[in-house]
């Protein structure tokens, strides 16, 4: 009995909360409509700061100018279906690597969880590389094997490499630097115990 | 019956600049490079474009592999270098097709070079003498990387372009400096230097004049080069400094440097009032950095942020002083 005066309770509470985010929308819509283009996005910016959220995802107003095809892509409307993990650039930024061989273990952390390439070459690290807008390696492909001898990457295949569980952890953790540090040592401690019951 | 002589209609607002000298080893992509790199510092964006088909400004800032890669693609569909781009035109199969430029930094841009540019170049010699003809074609031909230039510009908001040119008199370095609106001369330190400025001087007489006669021939509705370079200054480079003043035997060729500006550039280009009025022909001057300069080209990084060579006074130095040019040219352009 008392369970369906709850379920009673909760779809009231329900149906509240939904006409009262109704009414809300409906409010804010109708005051916005009243606002040009600049000052609409100016509150709507306010209002997104004020609640300390960035779940509101504003768009530029488009910039005056010829339209061109990569205006058309950039302004188009985005679909459910898009893809909205971060851009390579975007993820180095937030992953904050400090030397090249973490910037390789962060690339090919990307490459392995954003772009499906869990096996991978020294070109797609480069490539990757110059799309995230990054400095180019001095040499990349023995930043490379720095990283795979510092434990970031193995070898996967005769050409190929992949990274390492403990890469993928370090990466994981970053950019709290004493968790990555601390996720890389545990890794290590590890592999030398087996390194030594294997003798 | 002229045609639009203003240039392209709907011509971006970005400053085209090039840093040109036809004598090699003046250090013409390394400034490009590192005085693009000081503009976007100071919240400038800034498009480069790699209009040498050597591509030594694209191997500078892109990792070798990569480059190899992008000039393996860049006669197919996905290609991103400028040959993609000027392709139709070089194969009369169309226009110029729109590329993206690599971001190199949050304010910075590329359009790759690409070997290829070369086959472009030739037809440029055609095209000229097209423009002569009056041909429409002719005149396309001639405005087509002026135009991709102008849509990436467009689509990426650009502030200054800074086109890289070869080390030679061609006619891709012709187009180049019809498009800009200031050109910058880059100048070592000794007799070849000198010598070179007094047939530069005479080449864009000639280029700017023939420029002028096309403009009076060219359709009315045709978008058209600007042709109308202004002189922002020279650059004496790669001196060497000893107790705090320039060696003696580079010294002379200072003051040479100066007197051959004034007399085979500017005075030779009067009637085209190249000269920026109470500017002084001197934009500024880049010392030898020594090991810098290599390091930075490995490390794909302007001079000031080199992490393998060089000590820390060089590198403020070389900040400062490609600072000090930078700000002299957002002055000097607006």
């Amino acid at each position: 009995m008392d369970d369906d005066n709850d379920d009673t309770g909760n779809s009231a509470g329900q149906e509240h909360s939904d006409n009262s985010a109704a009414q809300a929308l409906s409010t804010i819509i109708a005051v916005l409509s009243r606002l040009d283009e600049a000052s609409r996005l100016r509150v709507l910016k306010s209002v997104s700061t004020f609640f300390h959220d960035s779940f509101v995802q504003i768009a530029e107003p488009p910039v005056a100018r010829s339209e061109t095809p990569s205006d058309r892509s950039v302004q188009a409307r985005p679909n459910f279906s898009d893809d909205f993990s971060p851009s390579p650039k975007q993820f180095l930024f937030e992953k904050k690597p400090h030397t090249d061989v973490e910037r390789i273990a962060c690339l090919a952390y990307y490459l392995t969880h954003y772009r499906n390439m869990p096996h991978f070459k020294t070109l797609d690290l480069a490539k990757l590389n110059t799309e995230a807008a990054q400095p180019k390696f001095s040499n990349t492909a023995y930043t490379a094997t720095n990283a795979a001898n510092a434990g970031y990457l193995a070898s996967a295949t005769k050409t190929e490499r992949q990274i390492s569980a403990a890469g993928e952890m370090f990466v994981m953790a970053l950019p709290d630097r004493e968790a990555a540090k601390a996720a890389m040592t545990s890794a290590r401690r590890r592999l030398r115990s087996y390194r030594k019951k294997d003798e | 019956m002229s045609g639009n002589g203003s240039g392209i209609t709907n011509r971006a607002r970005a400053k085209r600049i090039t840093v040109f000298n036809h004598k090699g080893g003046v250090g013409k992509t390394t400034l490009t490079y590192n005085i693009a790199a000081q503009l976007s510092v100071l919240g400038k964006r800034v498009l480069l474009v790699d209009s040498d088909p050597q591509c030594n400004l694209s191997a500078y800032v892109i990792d070798g592999e990569v480059l190899d890669y992008l000039l393996d693609e860049s006669d197919s569909p996905t290609g991103q270098t400028v040959w993609t781009s000027l392709k139709p035109l070089s194969e009369a199969s169309g226009t110029f097709k729109l590329i993206d430029p690599i971001e190199l930094s949050s304010r910075l841009f590329l359009l790759p070079g690409d070997i290829r540019v070369s086959d472009f170049e030739e037809e440029l010699n055609d095209f000229w003498r097209e423009c002569f003809q009056r041909k429409r074609k002719g005149f396309a031909g001639i405005v087509a990387l002026s135009e991709l230039v102008n849509e990436v510009c467009s689509s990426h908001d650009i502030d200054f372009v800074f086109y890289d040119s070869g080390p030679n008199i061609g006619p891709l370095n012709r187009i180049i400096l019809l498009d800009c609106d200031f050109f910058i001369i880059p100048a070592a330190c000794d007799l070849f230097s000198v010598r070179a400025l007094k047939t530069l001087g005479r080449s864009l007489y000639s280029w700017i004049s023939q420029w002028r006669t096309m403009i009076e021939l060219a359709p009315a509705d045709m978008d058209l080069l600007p042709g109308h370079p202004r002189f922002l200054g020279y650059l004496p480079q790669s001196f060497s400094v000893y107790r705090g003043g320039i060696v003696r035997n580079q010294a002379k060729y200072l003051s040479l440097l100066e007197n051959s500006v004034r007399a085979d550039i500017l005075v030779a280009l009067r009637e085209f009032d190249v000269a920026i009025p109470g500017a002084s022909p001197k934009l500024g001057e880049v010392k030898d950095f020594g090991t810098l300069v290599a390091a930075s080209q490995t490390e794909g990084v302007p001079i000031y942020e080199v992490r393998t060579a060089g000590t820390a006074e060089q590198r403020a130095a070389a900040r400062e002083a490609f600072k000090e040019i930078a700000e002299k040219i957002i002055r000097q352009t607006r």
